[in-house]
């Protein structure tokens, strides 16, 4: 099987849509397929990066499962670094592995990419 | 070279859509991508001559016409969403191109990417 390379660019807030979920989901279907994935987070969506994020303990927490998967299946994260300025988050604040990015990167990203989802909510 | 499509749809005082959506777009200048922005729905007021979210205190949309010109952009709206919406008179520094909904969707196949914001 050829192995893709998969860019998803999500755009809406963790836990107020569910876009991070869908995009996880893809992910790592496509990591357990052998492709090279990544997700790019552009406007709120960055908040899931944030590593103090804490959800009631029978809800997931959408940074530790993408913790996870960057740490175990080799997810590739890049956060809209203007994005992160204008929602005062630090780069000491995110979660392990994810990388404070920027708009060149998404168009290398697009440049490069096999396949690029957009989710907007 | 990818040519990418980058569709508003959300209105331009209320949302930050278009403003992001001009901004992403100028941003692929940076790669091997060539953009284009077509508005549509609320978003399609964003090209009449009086929008101007800068009179709310909110950030201006205005700036990105110097882009447009900088990097000469390709600027669409549906001509169905200018006249739900009584849009009538279109600033000229968008260079917006006008298409209607069926033409619109014989260029799409043309495009590598369609973005929605």
């Amino acid at each position: 099987m050829e192995k893709l390379k998969i860019t998803i660019q999500v755009m809406a807030p963790p836990y107020s849509y569910q876009d991070l979920d869908t995009a996880l989901n893809i992910a790592e279907a496509g990591l357990d397929k052998g492709h090279d994935v990544g997700i790019f987070l552009f406007a709120d969506s960055i908040l899931s990066t944030f590593s103090r994020v804490k959800p009631i303990r029978m809800d997931r927490n959408i940074p530790e499962c993408m913790k996870t998967m960057i740490a175990e299946k080799g997810l590739r994260v890049d956060i809209c670094g203007i994005c992160m300025d204008y929602r005062g988050v630090s780069p000491q604040e995110v979660i392990k592995g994810a990388k404070p990015s920027g708009l060149p990167e998404l168009a290398a990203l697009m440049a490069t990419s096999d396949r690029f989802i957009n989710l907007m909510a | 070279m990818k040519k990418v499509l980058f569709v508003i749809y959300q209105a331009p005082a209320g949302s930050i859509w278009p403003n992001e959506g001009f901004r992403t777009a100028f941003g692929m200048y940076a790669d091997d991508v060539e953009p284009e922005v077509l508005l549509i729905d609320q978003a399609a007021i964003t090209l009449a001559r009086e929008t101007e979210p800068k009179k709310l205190g909110l950030l201006s949309i205005k700036m990105v016409q110097k882009y447009i010109g900088k990097y000469d952009t390709k600027v669409l709206v549906e001509k169905e969403s200018l006249q739900k919406f009584h849009v009538t008179d279109l600033d000229e520094a968008y260079q917006a191109e006008v298409l209607s909904r069926a033409e619109l969707h014989a260029r799409l196949p043309q495009y590598d990417h369609v973005v929605f914001m």
